[in-house]
């Protein structure tokens, strides 16, 4: 039981680390809340909606998104997508990721290695 | 409840809770998005209840309060780093104090229940309650130490451990001097009354120390602030702190805070109640923070000790590394 939570919280941290970058990879185009949790669900990515949502409003504030209302296709909804500076970071956060990423493969084959 | 209610007067409840400029545009659009998500779910498992969906959604998204918190910059009062250190002041404060009442409680013996009952009362509307005011005074002093260290970072990254050796020698000449004249008034209060010509004499009065303190304690008082004095001239000469003078002072800290609990609790200091009472106050404020301040300093020489030497123990042998003395 003990090790189940351990479990559960650590990987929470893990996806915790990816959620802002996920989140900026979708929003190179207007997108509103709703659809961007579908389309980064329909592609594997899992974020819950409580954390999502604040997140986009979050993300604003910082100037990393722009938002905008719209009512044309029915209920007003807000559409967030990149501002310029957001476009720099997430090319920088992306390279970032790339980096780490190449580091964990060489660190998990190496741990395996030296699990056998 | 409709789902739909549901949905609103939750959506209401994080609005409360949100800066005013953004609560309209926040609701407006979290009630939209809480009405798809349960459109969604509704529409992948049909048959179930709207309303339990409802519940089950909001469940899922967390309380008003937490939700609330998520739409803002995350900003402590206290850091977590300062938790434990904010607890022990606030607690050590809080018991000083009430030991303090207890031990003036004690001193005047009730005669029978009903003043013991009235003793215990007076306890607890006087040091009692009031104690309260130290963490709340607390809660101020560390959230400006906070503010400072994002504010000031690279100052925030300078070691207090490390940096103590060496000292602003203009400044401590100034704090000699203004501890001297400290002294000097303390010795002879009514002084601060001589650019006053026409201070009557109630004045004086007012600033004339009891006899059975002049007598007894003031001596004792008046020795540890001149020693305290002594110490901090050595300093201000030397240039810099080390372990020797270190140590003099954790001692000293202790000293003052003991002996002017003693000057508090042994009788009257000054003949005059109102100042009396004014000036108890101001000490039993003054005998915390000396106490409080031992105890830290105290716990920092052990861990400058325990980087120089490995050991928490202060004449242990160590790594070779020679001490600043």
């Amino acid at each position: 039981m003990a090790e189940l939570e351990a479990y559960e919280r650590l990987e929470q941290e893990l996806r915790r680390g990816v959620v802002v970058l996920a989140t900026l990879s979708q929003l190179q185009t207007l997108r509103y809340g709703y659809e961007l949790r579908q389309s980064l669900a329909a592609q594997g990515m899992h974020i819950e909606e409580g954390t999502l949502y604040p997140l986009l409003r979050r993300l604003e504030s910082q100037g990393v998104l722009t938002s905008e209302w719209r009512t044309s296709e029915g209920p007003p909804r807000r559409y967030y997508v990149l501002s310029a500076e957001g476009r720099r970071l997430y090319r920088r956060l992306t390279g970032t990721w790339q980096e780490l990423n190449d580091a964990m493969n060489q660190l998990l084959k190496g741990g395996d290695n030296n699990g056998r | 409840m409709a789902a739909d209610d549901l949905i609103v007067g939750y959506v209401a409840e994080v609005a409360r809770l949100l800066p005013r400029r953004q609560r309209a545009d926040i609701a407006v659009e979290l009630r939209g998005l809480l009405r798809e998500e349960l459109d969604g779910r509704v529409a992948a498992n049909p048959g179930v209840n709207p309303e339990v969906a409802a519940h089950e959604l909001l469940h899922g998204f967390g309380t008003p309060a937490e939700v609330a918190a998520r739409y803002r910059e995350t900003k402590t009062v206290i850091e977590p780093a300062d938790r434990r250190s904010f607890i022990i002041a606030s607690v050590v404060g809080i018991a000083v104090i009430w030991a303090l009442g207890i031990v003036a409680l004690v001193r005047r013996p009730a005669g029978s229940a009903d003043d013991f009952f009235l003793s215990l009362q007076r306890f607890w509307f006087g040091p009692g309650l009031q104690a309260l005011w130290w963490p709340g005074f607390l809660v101020v002093c560390y959230a400006a130490a906070s503010w400072m260290r994002r504010r000031w970072p690279r100052a925030a990254m300078t070691s207090r451990i490390a940096e103590r050796s060496h000292i602003n020698r203009p400044l401590y000449a100034l704090g000699v001097v203004a501890a001297a004249i400290g002294i000097a008034i303390l010795v002879k209060p009514d002084v601060v009354l001589k650019p006053f010509p026409g201070a009557a004499a109630p004045a004086y009065a007012a600033l004339a120390y009891d006899n059975d303190f002049w007598h007894s304690r003031a001596l004792v008082v008046f020795a540890v602030q001149l020693l305290n004095l002594a110490l901090l001239a050595t300093v201000t000469v030397r240039g810099r702190w080390n372990s020797t003078t270190r140590r003099v002072e954790i001692g000293l800290s202790l000293a003052t805070g003991v002996v002017l609990a003693w000057a508090i609790v042994a009788g009257p200091i000054f003949s005059a109640a109102p100042t009396d009472r004014l000036v108890k106050a101001i000490l039993t404020v003054l005998v915390a923070v000396s106490l409080v301040d031992a105890g830290v300093k105290l716990h920092r020489q052990r861990l400058r000790t325990l980087a120089q030497t490995g050991t928490a123990e202060p004449d242990a042998p160590g790594t070779g590394i020679a001490d600043a003395s």
